[in-house]
Order: structure tokens, then C-alpha cells, then sequence
């Protein structure tokens, strides 16, 4: 029987996965419109190209941690020159939208890909921290925990100040509020675009990379953890950092404590079911402006 | 392009013919030609076409027929502007339905009619968020619905047999063989074809359509989009539920295994990659991704994950170089065909001849014998962002009036006008319809015969002129518009009746080329379709927003004389307008607003003499110190 | 020569063309104001000359230069600020760095940013007071002047402002038409579009009329005030 605080630690690491997942959709989308579905494949490559580099390669696990997320930056990049430049016409309805087809094709591609490469039995992934752990109140803590946990804060508080503080930060927000406006004031919306897919993936392969050590790297990963992820963000209210944070937060307590209270069968369940509540109170979300584009 | 009625017909359509004779020809045909199409893609790598017509491939055939009945309902769905990707747990809940059903000894169309209805009622209760989600909140929504279905079937293994599943699900007696149950499934295909096609050429998907492409302006001819998305959702949710029916006894047994995101995804990238606006898009879409997969593996001997490979790359492939789908590419190629061969002569800009007394007498026959409401609004307010858009504007309008609002920019011009429409909730004030209150919100004022245009005109950009005009007169019909899907003679009739109507309407406006997209119409004759669709409507009192804005001299004569037949037919205008002159010359009282209050109301003589109106326009007003520069 | 000269230009969105064959010249230093009634074109000039539009036909030199292709953030950097209609200031953003982001073209350092940003608030007392604020909580009048004030950051040498005075109270748009009205004596070449023409046409140097995207009449700005072309456009005839 695991205790209430046990339990705790382990819902917060698990909120601190899906809160750096949900920054990656919540950049993106702000920025440009489009809803990455291949996000959920960026943290499963972060995780995989991680365990190649860090266990394989034998990389030093920093140096593997900065090669995986710039790759995952690069991808971004490629992604938006693939399947999402020139396929976001909004003039046109819904069907040309094409970005929703080829997103969800690149993420197909991109797991395919990696599991062709690496197979799909699970990886052993070492953690950035040593093994031991320590006891707070009684409880084992291990301190891959803690660096999870802490990395979505700082992550969160990081991105926070780069877009309140930075001029380009600024920008990328400018172009959230009003990218019409922007553009009038030479504000390069489409180049911002390309790095709001850089920051994505960046940070979605981040997420794979510090969340591997605490389940283990497989391939399979990315649709679970993108939903998840997705969900954090969509009841935090896009485009809101500090919603996809409190939201990735609360939604890793709740499942942990569903899944203690009602069993592992309910563990999605619960979750889609919060969604629910919380759309059906607040659509926008909890911290959402309400004023998005084409959603 | 060519609209969706069932009163137009297509010389293309016999090309639906080819499909339907390889259906009747039977499960060894379907399953030759479909192995051959897999073995066709892949052709310049293996060098070779194979048939095949083996059990293997017989059964693949009818697995992809069940696929294409889900993606048909999906479509509905889809048309009505929405994104479902929870269309697995129906097709799911229809599955165990028969399944469980029919080991309990129940005969096998009885349970599939109880799992065609369970799937409806399930849609009807997950549908229900669709009214308030955005559109990928719903995406997302619906997943869930899918990832917990199958949860929940692992979960209550009392019920279901959990992860062992069910096993032994018979097929009904006279289609116990595979090469029998074939025919049970191709007939299903071909009524829910009919059906969704049906539904897409009739009112009911005339309603999706403008509800997917623009809900204001759905919503001012009294299209009530809740009921239209709702509506959708639960007969797809059906359909899915009659094709997992089929599907228990074709495999035999189920797993939860089998009800995966994967599905739930594939589906909807049928009906997507399929293209909308047609019944037969899902079925190319089906077909595609259902034999590339199989078509990989053949080549790779197994590994799924190469034909994965293959498939998301073809994906984003198919999508670069056609983003509205397959369809589209059709689309062209039929357009290329007919321009080669065909010789239509509609290309181009057809001479558009405005027909006064025709529109006037359209007008006229529309209004009846009866005229229309008094509008009476008090003391309206509404505060926007901290500043007083309205400030206790009051107005009264009678049958036959024309009655314009003028103001300089800014003054609350259009929020009055919002404010009357009863798009806006109003902070204060009454709103009175032949001294009854009439409240605002949804279609409420629109039911009560009130008619708008717009700043910009709102149009159903991807339908045509022709649609765009049927679409407001489908909601004046008495007949009900679920008699369409049947095609029964006296639908039919009132569909052809309607359609003459619409020609005729179109025509007396201007507008002969009925058959363009709605969205590649130039400002001008934009503005002439929104009016014919406000015709169609009949409405008994009007609102315009700037209705002369970037028309030509020649179009505001037209519109002048439009107007001027609205008051004759006894239909109160209300008209924000910019140019003057045209107020003056057709206003029988002008209203004018300054700063969200009525700074002057009269006739328009007494109005244009009024120094207090050139002042506010001017702004006169702002010049304190006069010896400026 | 002409700092801005637009000759025989027709544009509009898509399909749909707005201006139809219009010449303008601007000189380095001048105010001139383009009137006219709804419709008529005016924000759609500016647009067109900040890049957001389709041009048809006609050419637009700035500084010699040709710019009917360039993107909106070449303009930008070209040295054409544009103050959009509505004021759309960044809501969400404190107005220090609203004001930081109209400096976006420039490639100035942080420290001159700043610098900037402490002039433009001692310029603009309002501004300053508020400096911390989310522009969302400014007044209709405020914004105006944040907007303009965004709109200096760039350093431009031609101002476009769009209807400047829209929304707001007669007292307010004296204000900001002073403002305008001091942009030239800074040395800042101005093209003001407005409804209001009398009050606009009493800061400017020169005036156009615009009537269904094409000139009506020219002129000297005082002339043109008491002109019945004028009256004509806003009022009928």
C-alpha cells in the first residue's frame, strides 16, 4: 500500500511530464494556429534518442540532454517547412486545414521511424541524478524525481520570462493577442512561426529525455503522454503557461489518486472525464483568454 | 462546382455505376479488385499486379466495406463542421451489442437494431458538448470517448470477458459462410451510401454545411445549430453502431484490442483524406488507407511498422499536394474534362442583369398579404470594453418604413443594429415586435421573421450561389425535412419547386452563374447573393449593415430599388449606411447617432439642413481653437 | 524628390480591388491628410503601403526605393511606421513593452531601447504613469497615444496613422491631433487617414479627398477645407 504522501510525490512528477508537454502545445499554437498533433512523437524521440546517445552512445548525459533537445528543435523545424507551411489556409473551412492530416502523418512517420530503428521493446534509461534517493516525512524520494518536478518549474518560470521579457518572447506573444496588428508593426509573424515549432519541439523532447528514468524509454509512448499533455493544456486554457503548468500539476494528482482510489482500468477514464468537467465549466479553459483563432 | 440537391443531376453520376457493379458482382469481384488496387500502388516497386480472391482477401474486402459504412456517418458529422475522433466507441458499443446479444440468445437483427439505437442514444449524450467546444477541444473530447471505451470494456470483464473478449459470435443463418454474410454487408453499404447521400443533397445537409461554414449567418435564416451539430452526431453515432454489428459476426469474436485510438483516428482520416463535401469522398479515403497498409506488407512480408512508415508519409504526401483531399483532385480533373470536352458555356462572367419588377414581385409574392411587425426599441444599452458603445438609443420602425441610422465612425452604429438583430445582449433597454417583448439570443428574432445583412457580407463560402439561396428557403418549407433522406415523390416535388425558386430569385438579382462558389463571387455580386438569400427567407422585417459598402454606382441603384420593394411588400427596413445620398434619397426617417446617443431624428430633409449633423460628421465640434495652423 | 510617391495604384484583397489608380506624393516633412467617407479607401492605402494587401498595378517608391513588393517587416525596417486603426495595442502586454515592440525593426540595443521607452514616457506623462500596467486597462485616448507613441519607437520617417480620432471624445482627439500636429515639427513626414476631415484638414499641410478608391480632389489643406467636393463626399450632393 503506498501512502497519501507517496502517492503525492508521484502525481506531481507525473503533472511535471504533462505540464512540459502542455508549454509545447500552448507555444505553438499560440503562435501560429495549429494543433501539433505529432507533439506526443517529439517527446517519445526525446526519450529514444536520448537512451541511443545516453546508453548506446555512451554521451555524457548533459551533453546527451542538449544534442536531444536541439534535434528536437531541428524536427520542429522541419515539421513546419513539411506539414504545416502554406497548408493553413483559414479562408478556406475546415478541409483545408491540411495541417491536421499531415501533423497527425508526421507523427506516424516520426514513430514508425524510430521504431523501425530501435524496436519497440522497452529501453533501460539512467537518471540525470544519482540513484539514492532521500526521505521527507517518511518518504523515498528519489532524486530523479525532484529534477522532474523542479525542470517543469523552471522550464514554466524560464519560458514565462523569455516571453514577458525578451524582445522576441514579446513578439511571439504579440503575435498570439493580435498577429494582424503585429505584422502592421513589422513583426515578422512567419519567421516567429518557425520558432514557436522550434520551441515545441525543443521542449517536447525535453520532456521525453527527463520523464524516460522514472518508466523507461519505449516507443510506443507518444500517444498516451501526448493526450495527456493535450489535456493539461486545453484545461489550463491555451495559450496560458502558467495554466499549462497548473494544469499538468493537478491532472498528474488526479490520476494518481484515481487510479489508487478506482484502479489502474479507470486511469483514462478519470482524466477525460476532468477535461469534461472543467470544458463544460470554463470551454476556454482555466486560465484560457477565450479569444483564440480558429478554435 | 456543382451544388447538392437532389434536384440537380450530374452526368457524372454514372460513373457510380462501375463501383456498383462490382458489388453485385459479388465477394470473389470486390475481393479480386481491391487486392489487385493494393497490388497496383505498389506496382512500380514489385514490378508485378497480383489478384488475389482467397478467403484472406474476401475477408479484407468486407472488413473495408464495415469501415466505409463508419466513415459515411462520420462525413455527416464532419459537414456539420465538427471533428469526432470518438466514432470507435460507437462502432464498439454496436459490436458488443450483438455480440454479447446474440450469445445470450438473441436473434441477430434484433440486436443490431438494439445496437444501432444504444449507439445513438450514447451519441446523443456525448455529442451534447459539441454545442460549447471549439472545434479541436471537441477532437480531443471525442478521443477520450474513444481511449475510455476501451477502457471500460477491459474493465467490467463481467460484462464483456474483458481482455479474453468474446468469443463464437455467430453469423444469422442466411449468411452463415463468408461468401454469404458478404451480401448482408454490401447492401448495408449501399443503403447507408444512399442514405448519407441522400442527407448531404437535402435540406438536412444544406443545414450542416452553413452550420460548418459560418454559424451567424446560419443562424440568421433560423437555422438553430445545436439541433444541426446534435442532430449529425447521433445518426453517425448510429451508423458507426450498425457497422459494429456487422463486424462481430464477420470476425467471429472481439477483443478491446481491436477498438484502438488507431481506429478512431483512421476513420476520421478517411473521411478527411476522402475529401467532405460529397458521400463518395470517405469511400476513396477508405480505400486508400485501408489497402496501403495491407499493400506494404505485402512487399515487406510483415513489419508493421514499415507499412506505418509508409503510410504516415504518404499522408503528409497526399496532403501537400492535394489539401482538400482526393475529391479535389477530382474535382480538377472532371473541370479539365469538361472544359476539353464539354464546352460549357458558364465560364467567365455571365452578363448579370438586375430585374427590378421580377424582384419586387419576388418580394411582394414572399410577404403575403400581411404586413409586417412594428419594431419598437427603448432606451437600448450596451457598454464594450469600458466605453459606452450605446447609450440609450431608442428607435421605431413601421411596416413599410425605411428607417436609416447614420453617424460618423464609431458612433454605435452597428452595435444598435446588433443590439435590434439580438446578437448582443443588451445591458438595458426594450425590444418590442408589434408590442410583444421579443428577447435576443440564438435564432429567436430570426423565428420571428426579423432578416439581416451584414457589414461584410456573410455568405456559405464553400457552397454555391444556388445552395447559399436554397439554404434559407429550406427553413420556410412545410415539408419535414427528414422526408428528403427517403427521396419520397412529394419531398422531391418541393425540392424541385425550391430549386426553380432559387434560379429565379438568383436571376432577378443578377445572378445567372448559380453553379459558382459562393466565395470566388466578386464584393459586388456577393452583396446581390446575401440579399437573394434574404428573399428566400421571407422575412418580415429587415436589418442592413452598410449594404451599399464597395458596391458600384450601378449596384446601388440596385440596391435602391431592392430596398425601396421591401417597404412596398409592407417589410420595415432598418439601414445603417455611410452614403448619404442613398439615405436621403430612400429614408423616410433617418436617425442619426453620435457618441451612442441620437443626436437628431427626422425626415430626411430636416435632418440634411441640420447643423448639428454636419458638425458631428465633420467634426466641427473638435476645433476649439480655430486659429490652428 | 518626393519621400513617398504612389503612382496609378490599384489594390484590394483577393479579387477585390479597393483603390483604383491613385497617385499620391508625399514630401519629406509634410502632413497630409487623406479624408473621405466610409469605403472610400483610406485604410486600405495605409495597408497597402505597410505591405498587408494585393497590388494589382502602380508602383509606390519610398526614399527612391521601390517597395510595392516588400514584406511587411521590410517596410518596417525601410522606416515606415504604421499606427493601426484601433489603436490594437498588445492587451495583454505591460505599456513599457508595448513601447519595446514597436521598436521591434530597429537594431538597437537593450540600452537604447530603454532610453526610448524613458523618453517616450516623459513625452507622454500618461504613458509613464502607467508604465506597468497591462495596456488593456488604458483608456480609448491613452491607447491612442501608446499606439502613436509605439509607432516613434520605430524611429520612422513616415508616419502612417489610421483614423486616430475613431471613438473617441471631442477632447481627446484635440489631444491627439496635437500630437500629429508636432510629429512634423520633429522632422517625422506624416500620411493621416481620417473621417473627421475638418479637424484633420486644420493640422495638415496638404489634403486628398477619397472617393470609392479614387481621388476626388487635392489640395492645399486650408483650401480644402471650405472645398464643396468636401461636402460632396460625406454628404451627397
Amino acid at each position: 500500500m503506498i501512502g497519501f504522501l507517496e502517492t503525492v510525490v508521484i502525481g506531481l512528477t507525473t503533472g511535471a511530464v504533462y505540464a512540459l508537454i502542455a508549454m509545447g502545445y500552448n507555444v505553438v499554437f499560440a503562435s501560429t494556429g495549429v494543433m501539433n498533433f505529432a507533439h506526443g512523437e517529439f517527446y517519445m524521440g526525446g526519450m529514444m534518442i536520448g537512451a541511443f546517445l545516453a546508453v548506446s552512445a555512451g554521451v555524457p548525459m548533459l551533453l546527451a540532454l542538449v544534442i536531444t533537445v536541439a534535434l528536437g528543435a531541428l524536427l520542429g523545424v522541419v515539421l513546419e517547412r513539411v506539414a504545416v507551411r502554406g497548408l493553413t489556409d483559414k479562408d478556406a473551412g475546415l478541409g483545408a486545414s491540411g495541417w491536421v492530416l499531415s501533423t497527425l502523418g508526421f507523427g506516424i512517420v516520426i514513430q514508425a521511424g524510430i521504431t523501425l530503428w530501435m524496436g519497440p521493446e522497452l529501453r533501460p534509461f539512467p537518471p540525470l541524478a544519482p540513484f539514492d534517493s532521500f526521505t521527507l516525512a517518511g518518504v523515498p524520494i528519489t532524486y530523479q524525481r525532484v529534477v522532474v518536478i523542479v525542470a517543469a518549474l523552471l522550464v514554466g518560470l524560464l519560458l514565462h520570462l523569455y516571453l514577458e521579457r525578451t524582445k522576441v518572447g514579446r513578439a511571439l506573444s504579440a503575435v498570439e493577442q493580435d498577429p494582424d496588428a503585429a505584422l502592421l508593426r513589422g513583426i515578422p509573424v512567419l519567421r516567429l512561426g518557425v520558432l514557436a515549432f522550434a520551441i515545441g519541439g525543443g521542449l517536447g523532447a525535453l520532456s521525453g529525455f527527463l520523464a524516460a528514468p522514472l518508466s523507461a524509454a519505449v516507443s510506443s509512448a507518444g500517444l498516451a503522454f501526448g493526450l495527456k499533455g493535450f489535456i493539461a493544456a486545453a484545461a489550463g486554457g491555451i495559450p496560458s503557461i502558467k495554466g499549462a503548468v497548473i494544469a499538468g500539476f493537478l491532472l498528474g494528482l488526479l490520476e494518481v489518486f484515481g487510479v489508487a482510489l478506482l484502479g489502474a482500468g479507470y486511469r483514462q477514464a478519470i482524466v477525460f472525464a476532468a477535461l469534461l468537467v472543467v470544458l463544460m465549466v470554463k470551454p476556454a479553459g482555466l486560465f484560457g483568454t477565450g479569444k483564440l483563432r480558429p478554435v | 462546382m456543382e451544388p447538392l440537391t437532389y434536384a440537380v443531376r450530374s452526368r457524372w453520376r454514372y460513373l457510380l455505376l462501375i463501383p456498383l457493379v462490382l458489388l453485385v458482382g459479388g465477394p470473389q469481384v470486390v475481393a479480386t479488385v481491391t487486392s489487385g488496387l493494393s497490388s497496383l500502388l505498389i506496382s512500380p516497386f514489385t514490378h508485378e499486379i497480383e489478384f488475389a480472391a482467397n478467403r484472406y482477401e474476401i475477408f479484407n474486402a468486407q472488413l473495408l466495406l464495415i469501415y466505409i459504412v463508419v466513415a459515411l456517418g462520420l462525413n455527416l458529422v464532419f459537414q456539420a463542421g465538427m471533428i469526432s475522433l470518438g466514432h470507435s466507441a460507437f462502432f464498439l458499443v454496436g459490436a458488443y451489442s450483438v455480440g454479447l446479444l446474440t450469445q445470450h440468445g438473441l436473434s441477430f437483427w434484433l440486436a443490431l437494431v438494439v445496437g444501432l439505437v444504444l449507439a445513438a442514444v450514447l451519441g446523443l449524450l456525448l455529442g451534447a458538448p459539441a454545442i460549447r467546444l471549439g472545434l479541436f477541444t471537441l477532437a480531443m473530447v471525442t478521443l477520450g470517448y474513444a481511449i475510455v471505451a476501451q477502457d471500460m470494456v477491459l474493465e467490467w470483464r463481467g460484462l464483456t470477458g474483458g481482455g479474453d473478449g468474446l468469443r463464437g459470435i455467430e453469423r444469422p443463418a442466411p449468411f452463415a459462410g463468408l461468401d454469404q454474410y458478404y451480401w448482408l454487408v454490401a447492401v448495408c453499404v449501399v443503403l447507408v451510401y444512399l442514405l448519407t447521400r441522400n442527407w448531404l443533397r437535402s435540406p438536412l445537409g444544406r443545414a450542416g454545411r452553413a452550420t460548418a461554414d459560418n454559424e451567424v449567418a446560419a443562424g440568421s435564416i433560423r437555422i438553430d445549430v445545436r439541433v444541426v451539430k446534435v442532430r449529425s452526431f447521433v445518426v453517425s453515432a448510429a451508423i458507426a453502431g450498425l457497422a459494429g454489428g456487422l463486424y462481430a459476426p464477420l470476425i467471429g469474436f472481439l477483443s478491446p484490442r481491436a477498438f484502438t485510438v488507431d481506429l478512431a483516428v483512421l476513420f476520421l482520416l478517411m473521411v478527411l483524406l476522402g475529401g467532405g463535401g460529397t458521400a463518395v469522398g470517405p469511400i476513396i479515403g477508405a480505400v486508400v488507407l485501408f489497402r496501403i497498409p495491407l499493400a506494404v506488407e505485402d512487399v515487406t512480408g510483415s513489419a508493421g511498422n514499415v507499412s506505418l512508415l509508409v503510410y504516415g508519409v504518404v499522408l503528409v504526401i497526399a496532403v501537400r499536394l492535394l489539401p482538400q483531399g482526393f475529391m479535389s483532385g477530382w474535382w480538377l480533373l472532371r473541370g479539365w474534362l469538361e472544359r476539353r470536352f464539354g464546352g460549357r458555356a458558364t465560364d467567365g462572367p455571365a452578363a448579370a442583369e438586375f430585374d427590378g419588377t421580377a424582384f419586387a414581385e419576388l418580394v411582394a409574392a414572399g410577404a403575403g398579404q400581411a404586413r409586417g411587425p412594428r419594431l419598437r426599441a427603448v432606451d437600448l444599452r450596451k457598454q464594450l470594453g469600458g466605453v459606452k458603445a450605446v447609450d440609450g438609443v431608442g428607435i421605431e420602425v413601421e411596416p413599410g418604413e425605411v428607417h436609416a441610422i447614420i453617424g460618423p465612425n464609431g458612433s454605435g452604429k452597428t452595435t444598435t443594429l446588433n443590439l435590434l438583430s439580438g446578437y448582443v445582449e443588451p445591458d438595458g433597454g426594450t425590444f418590442e415586435l408589434d408590442g410583444e417583448r421579443v428577447r435576443s439570443g440564438g435564432t429567436v428574432r430570426a423565428r420571428h421573421g426579423l432578416g439581416r445583412t451584414f457589414q461584410t457580407p456573410l455568405l456559405f463560402s464553400s457552397m454555391t450561389c444556388l445552395e447559399n439561396v436554397m439554404v434559407a428557403l429550406d427553413g420556410r418549407t412545410g415539408v419535414p425535412r427528414w422526408a428528403g433522406l427517403l427521396r419520397l415523390p412529394h419531398a422531391r416535388a418541393a425540392e424541385r419547386r425550391d430549386h426553380e425558386r432559387a434560379v429565379a430569385i438568383l436571376a432577378a438579382v443578377g445572378i445567372r452563374d448559380v453553379d459558382t462558389r459562393a466565395s470566388v463571387l466578386p464584393p459586388g455580386r456577393r452583396r446581390l447573393l446575401e440579399i437573394a438569400r434574404l428573399i428566400a427567407f421571407q422575412p418580415r422585417i429587415v436589418l442592413m449593415d452598410e449594404p451599399a459598402a464597395g458596391l458600384t454606382h450601378a449596384e446601388i441603384e440596385h440596391l435602391e430599388t431592392m430596398i425601396a420593394a421591401f417597404a412596398a411588400a409592407g417589410i420595415g427596413v432598418v439601414l445603417v449606411e455611410h452614403h448619404v445620398d442613398l439615405v436621403l434619397r430612400l429614408a423616410t426617417r433617418v436617425t442619426v447617432l453620435d457618441f451612442g446617443k441620437v443626436l437628431a431624428s427626422g425626415t430626411p430633409e430636416e435632418i440634411r439642413n441640420d447643423p448639428k449633423v454636419l458638425e458631428a460628421y465633420l467634426g466641427t465640434s473638435l476645433q476649439a481653437n480655430e486659429g490652428d495652423r | 524628390m518626393a519621400l513617398l510617391r504612389i503612382e496609378g495604384l490599384t489594390a484590394g484583397y483577393g479579387a477585390v480591388r479597393v483603390l483604383h489608380d491613385l497617385s499620391l506624393e508625399v514630401e519629406q516633412g509634410e502632413i497630409v491628410t487623406v479624408v473621405g467617407a466610409n469605403g472610400a479607401g483610406k485604410s486600405t492605402l495605409l495597408r497597402t503601403l505597410s505591405g498587408m494587401t494585393d497590388v494589382a498595378a502602380g508602383s509606390i517608391t519610398f526614399d527612391g526605393r521601390s517597395i510595392v513588393d516588400a514584406s511587411p517587416p521590410e517596410i518596417g525596417r525601410a522606416g515606415i511606421a504604421h499606427v493601426p486603426e484601433n489603436r490594437r495595442v498588445f492587451p495583454a502586454i505591460d505599456v513599457e513593452d508595448n513601447l519595446r515592440l514597436g521598436a521591434f525593426v530597429r537594431k538597437a540595443s537593450r540600452a537604447e531601447v530603454d532610453a526610448d521607452v524613458r523618453e517616450m514616457c516623459e513625452r507622454f506623462p500618461v504613458l509613464g504613469e502607467r508604465a506597468r500596467q497591462k495596456a488593456a486597462t488604458l483608456s480609448g485616448g491613452e491607447q491612442q497615444m501608446l499606439a502613436i507613441a509605439m509607432g516613434l519607437m520605430a524611429r520612422p520617417r513616415l508616419m502612417l496613422l489610421d483614423e486616430p480620432s475613431l471613438g473617441l471624445a471631442p477632447i481627446i482627439v484635440q489631444r491627439v491631433f496635437a500630437v500629429v500636429a508636432e510629429l512634423a515639427e520633429a522632422g517625422i513626414t506624416v500620411l493621416l487617414v481620417e473621417q473627421f476631415a475638418e479637424a484633420a484638414l486644420g493640422i495638415a499641410d496638404r489634403g486628398v479627398v477619397l472617393q470609392l478608391g479614387r481621388t476626388l480632389a487635392e489640395g492645399e489643406a486650408a483650401a480644402l477645407r471650405s472645398d464643396e467636393s468636401i461636402r460632396r463626399a460625406y454628404l451627397g450632393t
